[in-house]
């Protein structure tokens, strides 16, 4: 034997290669008895864990189901990660918005018993809401709810805007028992349907102006 | 199974195939089950945790530019989450559950739950139940190597990228964490 013993180091590497395939031969190996001994022995050490595979998931089906159920609720997030679908989302978004927004502008704003303006145009006519001075707040969150304006309208003309600036304006005249004639239209409607000239605007059809007499008991 | 390859499956995952994303799962789920079990010892904690792999992988998967293998990935996925369970289990005290016995004295209340004894339950050889005690209780950084290296049987490259350590740290806590074992084991009479 011409070499000193082996370092663990070098016994565990021999066998790493070993094991991996390698074709590198330690020479003091096929000399040194103890140090082969060293390495079966690793061997037997690392040969005793494989019990160790036989942890193992003990319902698969069940584990796959539930991993797929998360997946398909991340699924639209790795859609929208994925250019492909995001454009596609896109060019889809933008067909909806023609689609669902065109009917919109050239149709009326019908309000649902609810107080949300409805989607069945049919409803439609000029409505009107009388509510007890309590009730102004609730008034209120409804006109501002559906982006309603405060204007005044003559003969289904908005010819100005109200001298009422904003809500607390009108809620205040409204609690005060000031005003019982204001008018209310929506905003994005008129925005997309009316023509504006100066501080009048002329609204087609003039069932589509939606009036509130706020009756002061 | 498909006969795609494995990279096929991942890009058609992407282009949002999600039900052949059940073959991968398929493919990796003992495996890593396994090393994240070997991380917080509890079958239910690994069987949420291997499930949270999954679908994280899932949602990062438009970022996998292929660099590494995908089980590789996935390992350091699993390895991260691992970490971030024990910390915070760590921060949780837990209370024991007790009752009043019949005789006005506290007692245990005991729950047996085969699952929490999987290990015992699975290896019913002496020896390698024995050996997998031993590997259990070594201290986490040389138990995770091990399983990664000499269960797994995975590269030393791949254990770089999933310990996110250098190289030579892997070496040294291969060695060290053989060692010890092999001492242990011996210590037992089993080698």
């Amino acid at each position: 034997m011409t070499k000193k013993h082996m370092s663990f180091e070098e016994i565990s590497d021999q066998y790493d290669s070993i094991r991996d395939g390698s074709d590198f031969q330690n020479e003091h190996l096929s000399e040194c008895a103890e140090c082969l001994k060293e390495l079966k022995v690793l061997s037997n050490c690392i040969g005793s864990l494989s019990g160790y595979k036989k942890i193992v998931i003990v319902d698969t089906d069940m584990f796959m189901s539930d991993v797929l159920s998360g997946c398909r609720k991340k699924r639209i997030k790795l859609l929208w990660s994925n250019s492909y679908y995001r454009h596609s989302f896109f060019a889809a978004a933008a067909v909806a918005a023609v689609i669902l927004v065109v009917p919109f502008v050239t149709s009326n704003i019908p309000v649902r018993s609810d107080g949300v303006i409805a989607e069945n145009t049919t409803e439609l006519k000029e409505t009107e809401i009388a509510v007890d001075s309590e009730s102004t707040d609730e008034v209120i969150y409804f006109l501002k709810r559906n982006n309603f304006r405060i204007v005044s309208v003559e003969n289904d003309r908005v010819i100005a805007e109200s001298r009422y600036k904003d809500f607390l304006h009108l809620k205040n005249a409204v609690e005060g028992g000031v005003d019982n004639s204001l008018n209310f239209v929506s905003k994005s409607y008129l925005s997309m349907a009316g023509t504006a000239s100066g501080n009048n605007m002329y609204i087609p059809g003039g069932d589509r102006v939606i009036r509130f007499s706020i009756i002061i008991k | 199974m498909t006969n795609l390859t494995e990279a096929e499956i991942i890009k058609k995952v992407v282009d949002g195939h999600i039900s052949l994303y059940g073959d991968l799962v398929e493919l990796y789920q003992q495996r890593l089950f396994r090393y994240i079990y070997s991380q917080v010892r509890n079958y239910d904690d690994a069987l949420e945790i291997a499930q949270d792999v999954f679908i994280a992988a899932l949602e990062a998967l438009g970022k996998f530019r292929g660099e590494a293998k995908f089980s590789t990935w996935l390992f350091s996925i699993a390895s991260n989450q691992c970490k971030t369970h024990l910390k915070k289990k760590k921060r949780t005290s837990t209370v024991p559950l007790n009752f009043i016995a019949e005789d006005g004295k506290e007692a245990d209340f005991h729950l047996e739950d085969v699952r929490e004894d999987i290990e015992h339950f699975v290896i019913n050889d002496d020896l390698l139940e024995k050996a997998y005690d031993e590997l259990i209780k070594m201290p986490p950084e040389y138990k995770e190597i091990l399983i990664l290296r000499d269960i797994e049987e995975m590269a030393y490259d791949d254990i770089v990228k999933i310990l996110g350590i250098s190289m030579s740290n892997v070496k040294v806590r291969i060695h060290r964490g053989r060692e010890m074992l092999k001492k242990r084991l011996a210590a037992r009479g089993l080698i």
